[in-house]
């Protein structure tokens, strides 16, 4: 009985098993597509934020599925390039490259047919400081040149971030002929030039620098270095635009649009007057840290190099008989702060000492790490820029800092090499 | 039984719902009663699911042996939760993405089960009147918390927000807390207005779970 009881239990629950089986399948094939039809649905949403007039939007690119994509040379930083179907222009989704941040800042940027933006909203923000409402109204009606976008001080990489990634989004749509190019200032594309053209005044690319008072002449703009290693300067010598660079130890230099070096001995003198006359002159307390770090009574002489790095001063330093040679750089640490580091080196271009004002390692960063700075100095004993690798340097977990140690080191063989 | 109420039938129906008086089905309740679409979609989506478990059961109760009717009530209230919940994805989405995992939680919902377990014992016809009666009465009930969270917790109705009110929320409504004190206030009305009613689930599927109320079993002996 029992038996019997268990096997029409079995019977039962194993057909009504079969016949919901079978009405779940029959429910999915009729939902599944108007499920997955919904989800596409959705993911438009962000894009009527910035386009609310839109009627409904295409795809024309996305990075999940580059290869189904029509569309060619679509940066990275790209993740959909969306098309409004009346024609309002194009709603484009974009996420910063890692490096500039640790996650990545996203954004959805709309693009009128005309070319200029109709709205840019971020999305997601990982940054503790903010880039400022400001900032962001600032792209409203660019074109792809964004002459009115400025970086926001305080947080030059999350607002470089931002405006990279509006350029590469303007790049996808340009690159496709889908909207045409903004035309960009001769200020835009010498400015643009500037961190090629002299790299102590910018940190990963980005330019950190103040604008500087003018007074009359070819001077236009005058850009002072954060770190006090030169001036940048936008040129007009009445006929064209040029790029002017001043750096502190001893380098003055002309480029034209192109970036090729111009030889024009007036706005050289220009410039040379200017930077001479508006620097943070910091030789003495240079010479001062020198000296303690060489034998009491060496001689230490200014020796100006043409280099356009984070070197502030190079110093001869006769100890005796013995010929050393002093530097000091002033490169970017954590948060964009200007380091002071100081090393002395031997004429073979070997390193004596060196020495550092403050590292600025900022400790919260380090949960399980105790700097042990002594033995940090005298890790880069004998190096020379031959020997030298960078590994000497950097500190995993300390990248932003240690990075500028490693510039900075880098930075003073360059210097060295164009005394010898 | 009192015959001066005006309509004793519906307060007992009220009272002696499950919702009330064994507090089955209270996830859901307090889950999506701050938002009035929300708690009338998942009173809805239980309403059916329990019709048509019943339904079914009722049917098959007596090729059901004892020892297979819980296995079976789970299968059937899964399969129909797993096909509501499909079919307001497909066809509601909104509303869909406003109840969350709440429906599918349905499918552990006692309330439901419940139904379906009464059914394999009751008659057909009483089967579908008792989950129609259940479900009916659920929705009421979470329809009622909801409005009073949704108006004093968020300062809206059905998603539109009033202004005066939002100006002056009383913010723990809105949280789980307001939620328990809510739905246990109008148990207690209820109970107020129909002393006794809980003692009409005497003897269905509920009391052989043991799920009978306490003060109802010493009624029963005085």
């Amino acid at each position: 009985m029992a038996k019997k009881e268990f096997s029409k239990s079995i019977l039962v629950l194993l057909a009504l098993f079969v016949l919901s089986a079978l009405l779940l399948s029959g429910i999915n094939t009729v939902t599944a597509p108007l499920i997955e039809a919904n989800g596409a649905s959705a993911q438009f949403e962000p894009l009527f934020a910035v386009m609310p007039e839109a009627q409904n939007f295409d795809v024309l690119y996305s990075a999940q599925d580059p290869a189904a994509s029509a569309l060619v040379d679509v940066p990275e930083t790209v993740t959909g390039i969306y098309s409004e179907t009346s024609g309002l222009g194009y709603a484009i989704t974009l996420s910063t490259a890692q490096g500039y941040t640790k996650e990545p800042i996203e954004m959805t940027l709309a693009v009128d047919a005309e070319g200029k933006i109709a709205a840019l909203e971020v999305t997601a923000y990982p940054e503790s400081r903010d880039v400022g409402a400001d900032f962001l109204a600032s792209f409203q009606g660019q074109d792809s040149a964004l002459p009115d976008v400025g970086l926001v001080a305080g947080t030059t990489f999350s607002s470089a971030a931002i405006k990279n990634a509006v350029s590469d989004g303007f790049a996808a749509l340009i690159n496709n002929d889908m909207v045409g190019a903004g035309v960009k200032s001769d200020d835009q594309i010498l400015l643009e030039l500037l961190p090629q053209v002299y790299p102590g005044i910018a940190n990963n690319g980005v330019g950190q620098y103040e604008e500087a008072e003018v007074n009359a002449g070819s001077i236009v703009k005058a850009f002072k270095a954060l770190n006090n290693s030169g001036f940048g300067f936008v040129l007009n010598d009445g006929s064209a635009n040029y790029l002017g660079v001043w750096t502190l130890v001893g380098g003055a230099k002309i480029v034209d649009l192109e970036g090729n070096a111009v030889d024009n001995a007036a706005l050289l003198e220009e410039i040379s007057v200017y930077g001479a006359a508006n620097c943070t002159d910091e030789s003495e307390k240079e010479i001062a840290k020198l000296q303690r770090m060489v034998s009491e009574g060496a001689e230490i002489t200014a020796l100006p190099v043409e280099v356009y790095n984070s070197v502030t001063g190079a110093y001869s330093i006769l100890d005796g008989d013995t010929q050393l040679y002093g530097f000091a750089a002033r490169s970017y640490g954590y948060s964009n702060l200007p380091m002071a580091i100081y090393y002395v080196l031997d004429e073979n271009g070997a390193i004596v000492t060196m020495t550092v004002d403050e590292l600025i390692f900022y400790k919260e960063y380090f949960s399980d790490y105790t700097l042990d700075e002594p033995s940090y100095k005298e890790g880069f004993t004998g190096l020379t820029a031959d020997s030298y690798n960078g590994e000497q340097a950097l500190i995993a977990g300390a990248t932003m800092s240690t990075a500028g140690v490693d510039t900075a080191t880098k930075d003073v063989f360059a210097a060295f090499a164009a005394i010898a | 039984m009192n015959e001066t109420k005006k309509s004793p039938k519906l307060l007992e129906a009220i009272g002696a719902n499950p919702v009330l008086v064994l507090l089955l089905g209270a996830c859901p309740a307090l889950a999506l009663t701050t938002d009035v679409r929300a708690a009338l979609a998942i009173g809805l989506a239980a309403l059916a699911v329990m019709l048509l478990s019943s339904l079914v059961i009722a049917a098959l109760a007596k090729l059901l042996p004892q020892g297979a009717r819980l296995a079976a009530c789970v299968l059937v209230t899964t399969a129909f939760v797993s096909a509501v919940e499909m079919l307001m994805n497909a066809y509601l989405p909104n509303t869909y993405a406003r109840m969350g995992i709440y429906l599918a939680v349905c499918a552990v919902n006692l309330l439901v089960f419940g139904a379906a377990e009464n059914a394999a014992s009751a008659g057909f016809g009483k089967a579908l009147l008792n989950a129609l009666v259940t479900g009916l009465v659920f929705t009421l009930v979470v329809l009622v918390v909801a409005a009073v969270r949704e108006l004093f917790g968020c300062g809206s109705f059905a998603g539109h927000e009033i202004a005066f009110l939002k100006a002056h929320t009383v913010t723990a409504l809105a949280q789980p807390t307001g939620g328990f004190m809510i739905f246990a206030f109008v148990a207690a009305v209820v109970n107020k207005l129909c002393p006794g009613c809980c003692c009409g689930i005497k003897g269905t599927a509920f009391a052989a779970a043991g799920l009978t109320d306490v003060n109802c079993a010493e009624k029963e002996e005085v």
